[in-house]
């Protein structure tokens, strides 16, 4: 255990009272009083035999702890690129999925009943958990902090939630036109395909298993790379005996993990465009790369910020939004991070009619950051503005812990924000021309523009070559069919069983027409409505619906290769997508398809027994040469089917659609499911036949093609 | 099945633990005792707060006039006050005030006179394009004496940190912090701001607010549905109005029409500042007296009179809309004054307030139809009578209406079911859990202690307001529930998504 050195005990009036008298002409000087002493908190630092570096710093204001624990080299930047998602998801599901105790209900339970709150997520590379209380809760909380990083069991039904939340998330991407504009413009800069800029797609999501969090835990989550803060009112040596209760026996591991990787910025200009119809305003970042933390270059580029975007009196806000009154925030900054570099941006949302002036407006500041040295004006605001408010540094102790933190982790001295100040005192507007030049690339800015083009005052091939970004999302990949040749084998006994139990293959093949009569209820805003529907099926590839509704009769025919629409006397023909659609619809018919078991030109494999709506079922999956896949559930004792599942169009877009077949008849040698619920995007629909007749009478001229189509 | 047995015990358990623990360490009235209140001669209620612990304080200025108190016409227009408030004033923004008045008054003679013609049965476009010329003109004329944002770099400059406004439906404050030796600053900065606004830049501030309402709006698919949910549940009440103003009606601002709303509402006894931090209070109201004694008496406003019709039918407002679903519910409820407040937060608590909550773990951990679902005792405003909102996002490939139908069906069973003793304990802890941090903050109390200044016209009741949620039964939830969760006093808004 080593103590960190007691340093700094420096009263901040030494610092800081310097009292000033404003040069204002017209305003009457004011002169203010020094500041009053106060000592900057000292944490202490106590590093475990395991490695972890624990921070304790006291604060008995207000009944209250905060923990957090930081793992280091443990992130997104770790997962591979076919499971991007994998790190978010482990640490959603190391706090949700409940541990080798306790289920997460269970601690969720417990830490409402207390108003405490334990959180987990990974950023691209470290990974939070943190832990708030009251602190009579102090143990109970950094019991359950410590059991959910070290025991997660990554209960599956939280990882589907996990899941489902992100893959909801992806499909939110595109709604909000900022959020669309930073994660294209972190692209352009690190790289589509980088860690630092990577989001996950569906398909990656998909592709994570339990399994892979469960190693990512392993490998990751490694105490030798963790540290923990905790502050607030509780006494340190009391505080560090719980510590090492909970987190003292865990064992180092011994697997080295990959440092981040570095990016290497190649500078050009670039000029990108995103589309979003729906907005009238654009949303437009310019920039390049930034910096890495330790670049002696920073105290001169925190004036540089103040000057150029850092708030109002700053240039860009000065002119973007006050003399022009072209955007509500207009802002810009040179970033710098310890990891990996930053970015520098100037960003402003401006309306479509004017996106060509404010994006001039924009490069017309940056540039002048390299030619005209800040204003005496704007040096006050920039330089004094920064140091006058450096006390604000210290105002919250869970500020000065978090940064105490950081400084050890990356090695920087504790004492380097007073180093900093130190260095900010001297930068003259000279320093901020030169760092201008050194930092900024006026000639190789890359611009992204997120709006509507049709709108905009100037074309933004004005700019240069205009690279249209696809931000459209990519749908889910289908499961690949795949089966070995004994669920092959598999498969297709239990489909002649079903269809035996069913009536067997020759009673439907002698199947020529089933016309069925029935209902179907619905369920939309207005309440749950009924119609009356009728529809005539011919195998193997016609079909006739008919939904009396109070508009009128809706019929739509597929006849074939073709298929049309007929409503209230006005006929349409069906786009080429919906006669294919209903192409594997057909493969879908049970009816149709049993009539071919003996001899199938589909391919049907046995997966397992499953539970499908409470019971067990026997799982067949089908690919048919229409290339439809879906899969039956057939119930594995009397071989009935019980329903179906199958990717396919919802009323809410693309979708998962399930079929469950609740009461069957027996008509004409065959058994048919009468009462069919329909679940597709939250909706259900409820199908009921009242009369069903086998090769009855029908005009084949319900299925010529209406006269003028 | 097995999970739910395990969750029951866990409860049980814990209700022991908070009643074994259940002496609660931290005596609030410790810190109700450390402010100093007064009151000026001319009305303005100062609110002070004792913390020495780091040489810096907070400020925040709230004034009780917001969207509610919009004109006709010219909704948004307080909005538009709140950053005009930063412009200056006759001392501080200006090169030449004398020179920058009479071209002040140049453009707004000719602004005047486009108004007057594009009100024309016949509008006159050559007479138009001329006025648009003159106006260029002028506005270049003032430009010239313009020192611009200078009232925010002093702020800034001098080490303020945190300088913003934010105007709601009910009020609108001003804050931000300076290192404490500073403070006599902010009492010359703020007074004046409010002894002697110039609204300088006044025709690009329109257009700035113009650029955040298409930001906050019309370019965010939430935005819109939040206009249009507003405005369906309210039909009377200016609830239902635009905070940030329609369009049209932002162009409809005039300096005149802006100084007259200024007058009226921004009088002493119509603002409350509050003060955390550093300070000493005999030399903050010593202070106060100096600068804000400025500010001349005036009768405290009329305040808004309309009130909300009851509502008979079940509005249903649909937006068709390329953006994922997203699902509002509203039911109208009393003000925050009203006795039912205090159940109808811990309602809120229960319905949509965490992991535990019903909503929550019905559609988000059971069914994973959402993605999210949360529940506002109060929306959009809480000094009148305003909406307990829940707000669901529902999970991919899920429509609003799906989701709908099971929270309604969650909303009908809590109506008939009384909520467990256990559940009431957790929300209880969690309400005092959550008072204590929102003390942790220098500028968090300040707004805390203003704003409970100007919703109730005693800031004391912050601090009641624990108690008040300690005194709800299990029947008061029950009974709430039943008063205001009805069919026609609802009002559903939802995104049913759509192709291009």
């Amino acid at each position: 255990m080593k103590t960190m050195q007691r340093v700094m005990l420096i009263a901040v009036a030494l610092m800081l009272a310097i009292a000033v008298v404003p040069a204002w002409g017209r305003i009457k000087p004011m002169t203010y009083p020094p500041l009053n002493p106060f000592e900057i908190p000292q944490p202490q630092k106590i590093t475990l035999d395991n490695g972890i570096r624990v921070y304790l710093l006291e604060d008995h204001t207000l009944p209250i702890v905060d923990l957090s624990v930081v793992t280091n080299r443990c992130g997104s930047y770790l997962e591979p690129p076919a499971k991007v998602g994998l790190a978010r998801m482990t640490f959603e599901v190391m706090r949700t999925g409940g541990t080798t105790t306790k289920t997460g209900d269970q601690i969720d339970e417990e830490l409402e009943a207390i108003g405490a709150s334990v959180e987990a997520s990974a950023g691209a590379v470290n990974a939070t958990a943190h832990a708030n209380a009251l602190s009579e809760y102090a143990e109970q909380v950094l019991a359950t902090l410590a059991d959910v990083l070290r025991h997660p069991v990554f209960d599956q039904d939280k990882i589907e939630l996990a899941k489902t939340g992100l893959r909801s998330e992806i499909s939110r991407r595109n709604d909000q036109p900022m959020q669309m504009v930073v994660r294209e413009f972190t692209k352009l800069l690190y790289g589509a395909e980088s860690p630092y800029a990577r989001v996950p797609e569906y398909v990656t999501v998909d592709a994570v298993t339990r399994q892979d969090m469960v190693l990512f835990h392993a490998a990751a989550v490694q105490p030798g790379n963790m540290q923990i803060g905790v502050v607030g009112d509780f006494k340190a040596d009391e505080m560090l005996a719980l510590l090492k209760k909970y987190f003292g026996d865990w064992p180092t591991a011994a697997q080295e993990l990959p440092a981040p990787p570095e990016i290497n910025y190649v500078f050009a200009p670039t000029v990108n465009y995103a589309e979003k119809t729906d907005v009238n305003q654009s949303n437009i970042l310019l920039g390049h790369i930034g910096g890495k933390m330790g670049d002696p270059d920073y105290p001169a580029t925190i004036v540089m910020n103040g000057v150029l975007g850092g708030g109002f009196g700053s240039r860009l806000a000065d002119n973007v939004r006050t003399r022009l009154g072209l955007a509500y925030t207009a802002m810009g900054n040179y970033t710098f991070q310890y990891t990996y570099p930053g970015i520098f941006f100037a960003y402003a949302a401006t309306k479509s009619e004017s996106t060509g002036k404010a994006i001039r407006e924009m490069i017309k500041q940056i540039k002048s950051m390299q030619v005209d040295p800040p204003t005496a004006t704007e040096m006050k605001l920039a330089k004094d503005g920064w140091l006058n408010s450096f006390v604000f540094n210290f105002d919250s102790r869970a500020q000065v812990l978090g940064r105490m933190m950081t400084y050890d982790y990356y090695g920087f001295p504790l004492d380097y924000l007073q180093q900093l100040k130190a260095a900010v005192e001297k930068v003259t507007p000279q320093d901020v021309v030169e760092v201008a030049k050194r930092k900024l690339n006026p000639d190789n800015l890359q611009l992204l523009v997120v709006g509507k083009a049709d709108d905009f005052d100037e074309p933004l091939a004005n700019f240069g070559t205009v690279n249209t970004i696809d931000i459209s999302i990519p749908p889910p990949a289908q499961e690949a069919f795949a089966a070995s040749p004994e669920e092959l084998a598999q498969g297709k006994a239990i489909l002649l069983k079903t269809v035996d139990a069913c009536g067997g293959v020759a009673a439907f093949k002698k199947i020529k027409s089933i016309n069925t009569v029935g209902k179907m209820t619905m369920n939309t805003p207005q309440g749950a409505f009924t119609l009356d529907v009728k529809s005539l099926e011919v195998p193997p590839d016609k079909s006739r619906q008919e939904v009396i509704t109070p508009m009128g009769t809706q019929i739509m025919v597929v006849n074939g290769a073709e298929g049309w629409m007929e409503m209230g006397g006005k006929k349409q023909m069906l786009p080429a997508e919906q006669v294919a659609e209903s192409k594997k619809e057909n493969d879908r018919n049970t009816t149709m398809l049993f009539a071919r078991a003996d001899n199938p030109d589909y391919q049907v494999a046995y997966k397992g027994e499953v539970e499908f709506q409470g019971k067990k079922a026997a799982r067949l999956d089908f690919l048919a040469v229409s290339g439809a896949q879906f899969t039956l559930f057939v119930d594995p004792a009397g071989y009935l089917p019980m329903g179906m599942r199958f990717a396919g169009q919802t009323m809410a877009g693309p979708g998962t659609a399930e079929q469950v077949y609740t009461e069957y008849k027996q008509i004409s040698g065959v058994k048919l499911p009468v009462k069919t619920t329909i679940n597709a995007g939250g909706m259900t629909i409820e199908m009921e036949s009242t009369a069903t007749t086998i090769n009855g009478q029908y005009d084949a001229a319900l299925f010529a093609k209406p006269e003028g189509m | 099945m097995n999970k739910r047995s395990l969750a029951l015990s866990a409860t049980l358990w814990l209700l022991l633990l908070v009643a074994a623990g259940g002496v609660w360490a931290f005596d609030f009235s410790a810190m109700e005792k450390k402010v100093t209140p007064f009151t000026l001669d001319n009305g303005m209620t100062f609110l002070v707060l004792e913390d020495h612990s780091v040489p810096v304080v907070s400020f925040v200025l709230t004034a009780d006039v917001g969207g509610t108190n919009d004109p006709k016409e010219r909704t948004g227009l307080s909005h538009m006050f709140e950053h005009l408030a930063f412009k200056g004033t006759s001392e501080i923004g200006t090169k030449d005030y004398k020179a920058e008045q009479k071209a002040m008054a140049r453009l707004n003679a000719f602004h005047d006179q486009l108004r007057a013609e594009q009100q024309k049965l016949n509008v006159d476009s050559t007479r138009i394009a001329a006025l648009n010329d003159s106006i260029t003109a002028a506005q270049a004329e003032c430009d010239k004496y313009v020192e611009m944002n200078e009232y925010s770099t002093w702020v800034e400059q001098e080490g303020g940190v945190g300088l913003n406004a934010g105007t709601g439906y009910d009020n609108t404050s001003y804050y931000y912090s300076f290192p404490s030796n500073k403070l006599e600053l902010w009492f010359h900065l703020e007074s004046s701001r409010f002894v002697d606004p110039v609204f300088r830049d006044f025709y690009k501030e329109r257009d700035v607010i113009k650029e955040e309402r298409r930001m906050r709006v019309e370019s965010n698919p939430i935005g819109r549905l939040v206009d249009e949910f507003i405005h369906s549940a309210f039909r009377a009440h200016p609830y239902g109005y635009a905070l940030i103003g329609q369009m049209s009606e932002i162009d409809n601002y005039t300096p005149e029409a802006a100084m007259t709303f200024f007058k009226k509402y921004y009088v002493p006894s119509n603002m409350v500042a509050a003060i955390v931090g550093d300070v000493d209070p005999a030399q903050v109201k010593a202070l106060a007296q100096k600068y804000f004694g400025r500010l001349p008496k005036a009768p405290k406003p009329e305040g808004v009179r309309i009130m909300e019709p009851a509502q008979t039918a079940e509005r249903i407002v649909a937006m068709p809309d390329k953006s994922q679903p997203v699902l509002l519910v509203g039911y109208h409820r009393p003000a925050a004054s009203d006795p039912d407040h205090a159940p109808l937060q811990a309602l809120a608590d229960y319905l949509g307030g965490g992991r535990t909550s019903l909503l929550y773990k019905n559609l988000v951990k059971e069914k994973k139809i959402a993605t999210q679902a949360v529940a506002f005792p109060s929306f959009p405003g809480e000094k009148f009578p305003g909406l307990f909102g829940i707000f669901i996002t529902p999970a991919k490939g899920i429509t609003a209406d799906s989701c709908r139908v099971v929270a309604l069906a969650e909303i009908e069973r809590l109506k008939n079911e009384p909520i467990p003793e256990a559940e009431l304990v957790k929300i209880k802890a969690r309400a005092k859990a959550n008072m204590v941090r929102g003390m942790s903050s220098r500028d968090g109390l300040a707004g805390a202690l203003a704003n409970a200044q100007i919703l109730y016209g005693d800031w004391r009741e912050m601090f009641k307001e624990l108690d008040k949620i300690n005194a709800v039964t299990p029947a008061d939830i029950q009974r709430v529930a039943n008063t205001y969760f009805t069919r026609p006093n609802r009002t559903v808004a939802y995104i049913e998504t759509v192709e291009e």
